[in-house]
């Protein structure tokens, strides 16, 4: 089982990040059908899984 | 005949395959860090498909495509049996009228995840519509409750 980071910290109340999740996805789905590149999206990091 | 399709992954890490009918698929994930209640920092990866680039409702109302399901499923599978703390989030949108036909779509894909995955769904409520998510992850995973946890706890937001 791998690792995941630890900071220390809890961050609460002002960073929801299922609402990010949500607003990104928006964002994508905007951008790929306006034909935009998603590499201009900011904030917004699409990895390979793998 | 094969199974599945043949993908190939682009350059900004998005999987992409050619159905039979010719219609170009990407599937694509974005990285989201989530913190739980001690600190720990999770990586979800948000996963999303597009047919043709676009999102619109004709890529789950098409003639069932089976061999589409396997290779989503396979790339799924493929990510947790590499990675396996990692977890993934499905979001899908109503805002067409079609999130019914992704959800079911969806529900009817993930019967295929290896058994060592669950899922959580949820309806969030978001900014008037209905968004349905599906949360996966491994159940070995050894954060599995602080995950869960955190993803419940930032679900209330939504109430």
């Amino acid at each position: 089982m791998e690792q995941v980071k630890k900071t220390g910290s809890v961050q609460k109340n002002h960073y929801n990040p299922i609402r990010k999740m949500i607003e990104d996805k928006k964002m994508v789905i905007a951008a790929i059908k306006n034909g935009e590149s998603l590499s201009n999206l900011k904030g917004i990091k699409i990895v390979n899984p793998l | 005949m094969s199974i599945l399709y043949d993908f190939e992954i682009t350059e900004d890490g998005s999987f992409q395959f050619t159905s039979d009918h010719g219609h170009i698929y990407s599937i694509y994930f974005l990285e989201t860090p989530v913190p739980d209640k001690e600190g720990n920092i999770h990586t979800f990866l948000n996963l999303g498909f597009s047919r043709n680039g676009d999102h619109e409702h004709a890529l789950f109302n098409n003639k069932y495509d089976k061999k589409i399901e396997s290779t989503i499923i396979h790339i799924l599978n493929d990510i947790f049996s590499k990675h396996d703390h990692r977890v993934l989030i499905y979001f899908c949108f109503g805002d067409d009228g079609f999130s019914r036909h992704r959800k079911i779509t969806f529900n009817r894909w993930k019967k295929g995840l290896n058994g060592s995955i669950e899922d959580h769904n949820a309806i969030i409520e978001y900014e008037g519509t209905q968004v349905f998510s599906c949360l996966m992850l491994v159940t070995e995973n050894p954060l599995r409750s602080l995950i869960l946890e955190a993803f419940e706890a930032y679900l209330q937001d939504f109430q």
